[in-house]
């Protein structure tokens, strides 16, 4: 039975501004008796119930006009959803707002005023862009209410930086009761890739047209990357790799100044003897001598700065930085091209239209020795002859002849790589002394180079000290000193000396039992948490050799078991090798290589590191050499 | 008779009388030699020895002759002597034939028994080699009282201390025979009831989930009456044999494993070397923890190896086995003990 709906229009004046407007129009019958029919059924979560985009693609303007409600059952939806952002850039886009109102359960709505409305830069602390963000706030709004909100953003073609890309996800993290999309262009078709299993499509001549119900959200899980896991529907202009290359290629010449010879002489100290050393050094200071600051305003979005005000400013982003590492490798002799690579995209997925837009950051790559070097200019830490951690695997685009297609960076066998070394000798007060040098080589140390280089040496002393004392023991509180964190290509080096207190009888028999502890810690960061994806882990190689000296206070009787963990995810060895009576040398090997876990494996991997997990001490008998 | 020293009660001042140990039935000496392991043919030879010299002609060493009952090399030199001049002795009425048949079947038992420190024998040829033994010993003991016939005027003395201390000698030899009986026993009366099991196959118990491979020949699964073991496996040796024990879910690879080599350790008042090591069974991230520790035990190289598995479901079992044995079929039969070991599965 339909109930009468009471419809409160607002006479809002037509309002413009520079980046937008808002010309309010009152809400048709048909969505609000939508509403008032969905409102019979209760609802238990946060869902939106209509989602509809409509393009209409011209060679100068793409119009996109999008149409949302959204539904909340709850006062925390209110506080979580109750705000809209519409990013837009205003070179080359304009945004009208046609309806944005919450609405009652029972059909009552109020449209937002000009007042309601707020544009925001999106910059951050050491990005600057053009990139604007139209806040919508919502007023009126109430527990099992409905917000509706349509506006229009129409793309000036001629004005964009770079080719056209726009990305529909019919699935998002929350659910949608209906979602369609409907397309039209004139002349030449876009590019268009339907990618979704939520969203079955027509496509003709000269339109488009998507449908969708009753879309769950999409599985959220610990660690993941949602943009190789959600579907999509893309449009875009290119029509193969090749025209990204050719652009990005483009942009990198012109960016260029041809001033690396000169800039060499002044960054060059005349010590590096051989190109290794004169990379290294380049590296060195395009990493670290020029400040990150993204200054991505329009015009510089994707187009690198001229090198030589990047020299000059000693200032800039991912491509200012790899603009000027291209410039001084190659007066170094070598060939370097530039990699574009999404750090949030892992795979490649065939589906994906050729763009520009697929990716976020850049890399400097090269082959020396017939090896490929890629270099991450904005990371600090890491050795050149080093793949930048975080982005190994990323999807990536070589800007080079001969790759004609998206790649995935190469990942290292062995990510976590440590050395440790402990002198533990017995005292005949029952306590111990321990002396422990603990190596962290390629990117465990760049990634202890970046916190102990931005931390003062009392919070890293403090730091150490708990790790410590949470991962080892508290029996004793240890000295530090730390060393090789200031250089990109050293290991760093924690050396550490402690007494223990006395917790031991040596007129008894000893029954010793001691875990092997930084291994420990290692393997307790390597199960995966995923409940829906697969997940890449990160290679470890950990050896860990331990001299037990008992000091003439026991004599050896049963020595620790051997370990030979031998599994297809990795291996734990140890070998037990008795020096004396009362010495013997444990050295302990844990490798596990990088790989990709499925979601299906998840059981038997975290079951293989669980078990090495169980089996990580050792046990030690001996003897009393105290008169009885 | 050793130790039993004879004196002449009518004293001839130029030819002093001969003094002989009493004679002795054959099947007497057959017994003493048999309830004594053997030992009494040492004393046997010594007294012949001290006997024949008295009669001169020839001279005799009697302390070597201890020796000559485990040296079968020395036995191809001394019985024909010995023997041979019983045999003039006698009046040549001892046909050479039999004494040589008896020196060769002497020789070639001795020789058996040698063997016996390289390969293990069964208990069962034991029991013939003293047997035949005994027998060669009373046909000998024929020939002697043949000789001593010879002598009518010879005197038998009886000493009580020899005496005395060859019924401690038969005491001990009894003692010897019941473990070697028990070894009989063990060795057809377990096997007797007992279903075996052939190289390579697996070995289930009711009930349970644990399984374990057999590595070798000659496996039997017997009857236990220790309550503790869920099954007992008896090799091919007396000495060798397998159980397995199940301890919950409340004790782990490692405290068990260490525990154990503690508990081997501190029983060996010898030479032990102890080795252990976990890894995983084949193929899974399933953890078996294995020790093993060598010693000796009678003279002989022995090993006592366990091996432990678990899971969260069904708890700790433990595979215990060990033996003995000479070192020649120790040595060979070592890994494949070790092996057998390692193949312990949930």
């Amino acid at each position: 039975m339909m109930r009468l709906i009471l419809v409160f229009l607002m006479l809002t004046p037509l309002a413009v501004h520079a980046d937008f407007e808002l010309a309010l129009e009152p809400i048709a019958r048909a969505q609000l008796e939508r509403i008032q029919q969905d409102s019979q059924q209760p609802a238990e979560n946060f869902y939106t119930l209509d989602y509809h985009v409509s393009f209409d693609i011209g060679r100068d303007l793409i119009t996109e006009r999008v149409t949302r409600i959204d539904r909340f059952a709850s006062a925390d939806d209110v506080q979580q959803y109750g705000q809209d952002s519409i990013g837009f850039d205003p070179h080359t886009d304009t945004v009208k707002i046609i309806h944005a109102a919450a609405i009652s359960p029972d059909g009552q709505y109020i449209q937002i005023t000009d007042s309601d409305l707020k544009v925001l830069d999106s910059s951050t602390y050491d990005i600057f862009s053009s990139t604007k963000e139209l806040i919508v706030n919502y007023r009126g709004m109430q527990k099992d209410g409905y917000i509706l909100l349509t506006f229009e953003r129409v793309v000036n073609r001629q004005q964009l930086e770079t080719d056209w890309l726009e990305q529909v996800l019919p699935q998002t993290s929350t659910p949608r009761r209906r979602f369609s999309l409907t397309a039209k262009w004139q002349g030449e078709a876009p590019n268009v890739s339907i990618f979704s299993p939520w969203a079955s499509c027509e496509q003709s001549l000269q339109s488009l047209v998507c449908h969708g119900e009753n879309i769950p959200s999409a599985q959220h899980d610990e660690r993941w990357y949602w943009r190789d896991e959600i579907g999509y529907i893309q449009f875009g202009e290119l029509t193969s790799w090749q025209d990204v290359q050719q652009r990005v290629g483009d942009y990198f010449k012109t960016a260029v100044d041809n001033n690396g010879q000169a800039w060499l002489a002044k960054i060059l100290t005349g010590n590096e003897q051989t190109l290794e050393e004169k990379i290294a050094k380049v590296h060195e200071f395009v990493a670290r001598d020029i400040r990150y600051l993204s200054r991505s305003e329009y015009g510089h979005a994707v187009i690198p700065h001229p090198t030589s005000a990047t020299f000059a400013s000693r200032q800039g982003d991912c491509k200012d930085k790899s603009a000027l590492l291209v410039e001084l490798l190659s007066a170094l002799g070598l060939k370097p091209y530039p990699v574009l690579v999404h750090t949030e995209k892992r795979q490649v997925v065939s589906e994906r239209i050729p763009s520009l837009n697929q990716f976020n950051h850049v890399i400097v790559c090269f082959e020396l020795n017939n090896l490929t070097y890629c270099i991450d200019a904005t990371d600090k830490h890491t050795p050149w002859q080093l793949h930048a951690q975080w982005i190994q695997g990323a999807y990536a685009l070589p800007i080079k002849a001969g790759s004609e297609q998206p790649v995935t960076l190469p990942i290292d066998e062995y990510t976590w790589q440590r050395a440790t070394h402990t002198q533990l000798t017995f005292l005949p007060d029952g306590g111990q002394r321990e002396v422990q040098t603990r190596t962290f080589k390629g990117h465990y140390a760049a990634w202890l180079k970046g916190y102990m280089n931005t931390t003062e040496t009392k919070d890293v002393m403090s730091w150490l000290l708990e790790d410590y004392q949470s991962k080892v023991t508290d029996f004793g509180e240890p000295e530090f000193e730390y060393t090789g964190f200031r250089d990109m290509a050293s290991d760093v080096v924690i050396r550490s000396q402690v007494t223990l207190k006395p917790f031991l009888e040596v007129n008894e028999n000893l029954n010793y039992t001691e875990i092997h502890a930084w291994l420990k810690s290692e393997l307790t960061e390597l199960p995966i948490n995923n409940k829906h994806y697969g997940e890449q882990i990160g290679g470890v190689y950990v050896t860990d050799v331990v001299e037990l000296d008992l000091n003439g206070l026991w004599h050896i009787k049963v020595l620790p078991a051997k370990l030979n963990f031998q599994h297809k995810y990795g291996s734990l060895t140890r070998t037990v090798k008795r020096t004396q009576n009362d010495q013997l040398t444990l050295s302990v090997t844990l490798k596990i290589p990088s790989r990709f876990i499925t979601i299906a494996e998840k059981e038997s991997f975290n079951g293989f590191l669980d078990a090495l997990y169980d089996h990580l001490e050792f046990s030690l008998y001996g003897e009393t050499n105290a008169p009885l | 008779m050793p130790g039993q020293e004879v004196s002449s009660s009518a004293v001839d001042e130029s030819h002093p009388p001969i003094t002989f140990y009493p004679k002795r039935k054959p099947w007497v000496i057959f017994l003493l030699q048999f309830f004594t392991l053997g030992i009494y043919s040492c004393f046997w030879f010594i007294a012949r020895a001290q006997e024949l010299n008295r009669l001169g002609e020839k001279r005799y060493t009697p302390w070597l002759w201890f020796f000559v009952p485990f040296i079968a090399l020395a036995q191809l030199f001394a019985l024909p002597k010995m023997f041979g001049h019983l045999r003039e002795l006698s009046g040549n009425t001892i046909s050479q034939s039999v004494i040589n048949g008896c020196i060769a079947v002497f020789v070639l038992v001795t020789f058996a028994s040698t063997l016996e420190r390289y390969i293990e024998l069964p208990m069962w040829s034991v029991l013939v080699m003293m047997l035949v033994t005994s027998l060669l010993l009373a046909i000998a003991q024929t020939w002697v009282n043949r000789v001593k016939n010879q002598f009518p005027e010879a005197i038998e003395q009886v000493h009580i201390g020899l005496t005395l201390a060859l019924g401690a000698l038969v005491l001990t030899g009894v003692v010897g025979w019941t473990m070697v009986g028990y070894g009989i026993y063990s060795e057809f009366g377990d096997k007797l009831s007992a279903r075996h099991v052939s190289n390579g196959e697996h070995i289930t118990l009711e009930g349970h989930p644990v399984t374990f491979a057999v590595v070798g020949d000659d496996y039997a699964i017997v009857e236990t009456n220790n309550p503790d073991q869920l099954i007992r496996v008896k090799g091919p040796f007396i000495t060798m044999e397998w159980y397995v024990f199940e301890y919950g879910t409340n004790e782990t690879i490692s405290s068990m494993l260490a525990s154990r080599l503690q508990e081997f350790t501190e029983a060996e008042v010898g030479k032990i070397d102890c080795h252990s090591e976990k890894y995983f069974k084949e193929g899974t991230s399933q953890v078996i923890g294995l020790g093993y520790c060598e010693s000796e035990y009678l003279g002989e190289p022995h090993i006592v190896v366990v091996s432990f598995i678990y899971s969260e479901e069904k708890g700790l079992y433990e595979l215990y086995g060990e033996f003995s044995t000479v070192k020649r079929e120790f040595d060979a039969r070592k890994e494949d003990f070790i092996r057998m070991a390692r193949g312990i599965s949930l």
